[in-house]
């Protein structure tokens, strides 16, 4: 019985991970294949050494925390502002007219094309990659909050202002909890786009960060060593975002088990 | 006699292949500085004579030499313009490249590369330390000096200065916005940075090297190995290209600015030319020893990971007449 439980669970195992083998695959065929250049497209093998280079020379260390520093911060402020502002406009009518139509019409606007208005504002430093990290994970933040509050059943707040609930217990009781799903979805779609926009402004003009690793390397014609990169960050995109799940089963614990997909 | 008669014909027969045949694609790489004759050669292509005949003059812009070779590695082009030192660099990262024919170097009449700060700046060629350098990318020509100059003050390139790519265009507002202390610029950013007012030279790429940079245009071995005939057509159109540039600078660097293959002010563009033009690049000829005096700077610097043999880089037969 219990070699049957680990047989089902390395199945399983397998049958959520065997895209990724054949992607490997299809990338170590194309590479040996002569159809493109071998320059371009290293070997797994080699991308393996590069990124063990990269590991013990410390470079992955030093600039993948400047990375993830400028991530967070952005991320983080963008977790506040995009909460309060889309609760602000789920509860407030003149929030709502007034921010609604910001939102739907900046949203698909890509916001990395105002960055040399932000280096010019905010200098070529930390500060500007910072705001636009935040002004981009903002969206979808605050769209999420928005409707995740506005979706709260209709009869669950009637049953609770029945029960006597106040405003206050009504928004914490029954209102955040109904959110925190969908806030949650706001969030699994925010960190990816600030590891994007952080590597993006760091490959546009810096030179530390993981996003100058890719383009240095580049510069370089070590095509390896700048994919080693691109795996890093993916490595941390992947790491975040599990944590984000297992954060999510722990505060949405009733949704245990029926896991949304995003 | 019979001999020579011999070899005429054959000389004639190839030639008639090649005038016969469909003309050849040359699909070229060029960049926003330094590339006059290739930029004629699109523009006045009745400068040109075997364009159209022996093959066909595709030409793409590229903001830096790094996305020239890129697109060079990827298979899209089959030559482009670089600097000495930028191809040095990928021959010894070994991308297979023939260095065919000279546009200029750094100091000549036609180009210079200075590297400019505020009048005011404290910063100068002996105090670089925590400088944000502005440069338009990295591995190139730009870099290279720049790096001379930070190491010759015993500093750290990777630790002691910031470095930040932008476009060259941008490297002028950057610097008077206070975003950078030190900015390289080209001959035409430089006279208008110059012009403005406000800055000073802190070196020039020659003045801190000591190394006189040329400026090349290289092609793909196999492509010459199997259109030798088309390249040395191409190269005896950029002879035509070239004399023309020396003598008739007004009238082409009109042709330029109007076109807006690169976006400069033609009032301004026109107030660069020199007085008296000197023969800027030996008749088109790459120079050997200035690729072996680059390839010692390079390599000391640790700029180039390791040395080449410069002898195999050039073909300089192509475009001798």
């Amino acid at each position: 019985m219990a070699n049957q439980t680990v047989g089902h669970k390395a199945l399983d195992l397998i049958r959520r991970t065997y895209s990724i083998f054949v992607v490997l695959a299809a990338w170590e065929i194309v590479s040996h294949s002569g159809w493109v250049s071998p320059r371009l497209t290293p070997g797994i093998e080699k991308i393996a050494v590069e990124f063990w280079g990269l590991v013990t020379s410390g470079d992955l260390l030093f600039h993948g925390r400047i990375t993830l520093q400028r991530a967070f911060i952005g991320f983080g402020l963008a977790i506040f502002g995009g909460i309060a502002l889309g609760t602000l406009m789920a509860r407030i009518r003149w929030f709502d007219i007034l921010f609604e139509p910001l939102f739907s019409f900046g949203y698909p606007v890509p916001k990395i094309s105002l960055y040399p208005v932000f280096i010019f504002v905010f200098g070529f430093g930390d500060l500007s990659k910072i705001m636009l990290i935040f002004l981009e994970c903002l969206y979808p933040i605050t769209v999420h909050t928005y409707y995740g509050m506005k979706s709260a059943e209709r009869v669950l707040v009637w049953a609770s202002r029945n029960m006597g609930a106040n405003s206050q217990q009504l928004f914490w009781r029954v209102l955040v909890p109904s959110a925190a799903p969908t806030i949650f979805s706001g969030l699994r779609i925010a960190v990816p786009v600030a590891l994007i926009v952080t590597i993006i402004t760091e490959i546009i003009g810096e030179s530390k960060g993981l996003g100058y690793i890719v383009s240095f390397s580049a510069a370089q014609f070590e095509y390896g060593r700048s994919l080693a990169a691109m795996f890093s960050i993916g490595v941390v995109g992947f790491v975040i975002d599990r944590l984000l799940i297992a954060l999510r089963k722990h505060i949405i614990f009733w949704q245990k088990d029926s896991m949304p997909i995003v | 006699m019979f001999k020579n008669l011999l070899l005429s014909a054959a000389t004639m027969f190839a030639m008639a292949g090649v005038a016969y045949a469909d003309p050849v694609d040359i699909r070229i790489g060029a960049g926003p500085s330094a590339d006059e004759q290739l930029w004629l050669m699109k523009l006045r292509p009745d400068l040109t004579p075997n364009q159209g005949k022996v093959y066909n003059y595709k030409m793409t812009m590229f903001r830096g030499a790094n996305e020239r070779f890129v697109a060079y590695q990827a298979g899209q082009l089959d030559a482009g313009s670089t600097a000495m030192s930028a191809a040095l660099f990928a021959a010894s990262k070994d991308i297979p490249l023939t260095l065919v024919a000279a546009e200029t170097y750094d100091e000549s009449d036609f180009f210079s590369t200075d590297y400019l700060t505020l009048a005011d700046s404290k910063f100068s060629k002996d105090n670089l330390k925590g400088a944000t350098i502005g440069l338009s990318g990295f591995r190139t020509s730009f870099e290279l000096y720049a790096r001379v100059a930070v190491q010759k003050l015993g500093l750290n390139p990777e630790r002691d200065v910031n470095w930040l790519i932008m476009p060259l265009g941008n490297i002028g507002m950057a610097l008077r916005a206070g975003k950078i202390d030190l900015g390289v610029f080209p001959t035409f950013y430089s006279y208008v940075e110059n012009k403005t007012g406000g800055v000073k030279t802190a070196f020039t790429a020659f003045s801190i090297s000591g190394v006189r940079e040329e400026f090349d245009v290289f092609f793909s071995p196999d492509f010459i190995a199997k259109n030798r005939e088309v390249v040395r057509a191409w190269a005896s159109d950029f002879r035509n290209v070239s004399n023309y540039l020396n003598q008739h600078q007004k009238e082409a660097r009109q042709a330029i600015a109007d076109s807006k293959i690169i976006e400069v002010d033609p009032a301004v563009y026109l107030q660069i030319i020199p007085p008296e033009i000197k023969n800027p690049t030996q008749n088109g000829i790459p120079q050997i020893e200035t690729l072996r005096k680059l390839q010692d700077l390079t390599v000391s610097l640790g700029f180039q990971p390791k040395k080449v043999d410069v002898d195999k880089m050039i073909d300089a037969s192509l475009i001798k007449p």
